[in-house]
């Protein structure tokens, strides 16, 4: 039996392309967004189904990596139908919480209405969608006087104490791991016996 | 483009493979499923003892000791992704390459960080299970210590559970390299110095000594 492969490569700025050799491609990118007076408009274009992606609140995250292993434990999900929640992106902000309680998890990852900044996260079966997506994310963006990051770099916009609180991460754990690392191990104890 | 992995170890319950995971260097542990075994049993022994690994492994790490990070559980697939840690020997070829006489110094070193480590687990009451120094990974210059391979680990504050976690290091230590005797004294002078009921786990190893890693069961 040959195990899960899984794959990734970059593909210009801030797109990551995340394929799973299952019975679907899927791939995935990632924009960190700041500057923003205020959510609310991007939330109500995104729930509205306007522009297809999860918003995600940028002070909880602290890597791509941690959110890539979000996304490819949502998409497990979906693929053994096995969706939690109502939908891949919101099963994405849920994968990246440690708790298994759905509402508490959608108001901590999820962005807020005053939030400043937000990491979109996009899921597709193809990477063509992608830049057509980016440049609408980019021209909302810049109308609530907010910038899309080009190095998806989180440690400006990351909560340090929130997130060491919600993934219960202690300064003996920093001792010997990462943060990156400590936070994985956190979301992978979720569903274990 | 899938990503290769490729089989570096495989054992009597599962196979281990090196690869990346979304640029992490990272190891997959997969319980594959034994066919003699009828099949919803083996499917409950196999989830069960890959969370018991994974959560041994988050434990470790809460302790302040080195372990690999856990990246992904796949209960249903029974795949563990974990971090490779490459950051030390193992310290069995560690050992291996020191010379009893002239790296004395080094070898007592190790001892004693050996001996701290285990003392941090079992005082967080985690047994490792399998303590060999072939599931121990030595980083020379920084002088710590992480350890892999936590399929055997279970959480227990009993000294005699601890004593036989000591007790299976010893013999691994003895049948392996020579000179040991003296070295884990070394080890056990520093356990004792580390560990909170030090003196209680090393009166159980006596114990252990005596009659052997199974409890007899008689009357």
């Amino acid at each position: 039996m040959s195990p899960f492969y899984l794959s990734h490569t970059y593909k210009g700025l801030g797109l990551l392309k995340m394929k799973l050799e299952t019975k679907s491609d899927h791939f995935c990118t990632l924009f960190l967004c700041t500057g923003l007076t205020s959510a609310a408009e991007l939330r109500r274009t995104v729930l509205s189904g306007k522009l297809p992606c999860c918003l995600l609140d940028a002070g909880m995250i602290c890597s791509s990596f941690q959110v890539m292993v979000a996304v490819n434990k949502a998409v497990i999900s979906l693929e053994r139908k096995k969706l939690v929640t109502k939908s891949l992106q919101t099963e994405i902000i849920y994968s990246l919480s440690p708790s298994t309680n759905i509402s508490e998890s959608l108001r901590l990852f999820g962005a807020k209405d005053d939030s400043n900044s937000v990491v979109a996260v996009f899921t597709s079966d193809s990477s063509d969608s992608f830049l057509e997506q980016e440049e609408s994310l980019k021209s909302l963006v810049k109308g609530l006087g907010g910038e899309v990051l080009q190095d998806n770099d989180f440690s400006k916009t990351l909560d340090l104490k929130s997130l060491k609180k919600v993934y219960q991460i202690t300064d003996k754990e920093l001792q010997v791991t990462t943060l990156e690392k400590a936070v994985t191990t956190a979301m992978s104890m979720k569903h274990l016996v | 483009m899938a990503s290769t992995w490729e089989l570096i170890k495989q054992g009597a319950e599962a196979k281990v493979y090196r690869g990346k995971f979304y640029g992490a260097p990272t190891i997959l542990k997969e319980r594959f499923q034994k066919k003699y075994r009828v099949p919803s049993l083996d499917k409950k022994l196999s989830s069960r003892r890959t969370s018991q690994e994974a959560r041994s492994m988050s434990r470790c790490l809460k302790l302040g000791v080195r372990a690999p990070a856990v990246y992904h559980v796949d209960l249903e697939k029974r795949h563990i992704y974990m971090e490779d840690v490459t950051s030390g020997l193992i310290l069995k070829e560690y050992l291996n390459c020191l010379d009893p006489v002239s790296h004395s110094d080094s070898l007592e070193n190790v001892m004693k960080t050996v001996g701290g480590v285990i003392a941090m687990i079992h005082d967080g009451d985690l047994i490792h299970g399998d303590l060999t120094t072939s599931n121990m990974i030595y980083n020379e210059a920084e002088s710590n210590l992480a350890l892999i391979d936590f399929g055997l680990s279970f959480v227990s504050s009993l000294a005699e559970d601890k004593g036989v976690d000591l007790y299976v290091l010893e013999r691994a230590l003895l049948s392996t390299h020579p000179d040991t005797e003296r070295l884990f004294k070394i080890l056990l002078d520093s356990y004792r110095a580390a560990s909170k009921n030090g003196d209680s786990v090393i009166a159980k190893l006596d114990e252990v000594r005596m009659r052997g890693r199974k409890r007899l069961m008689v009357g």
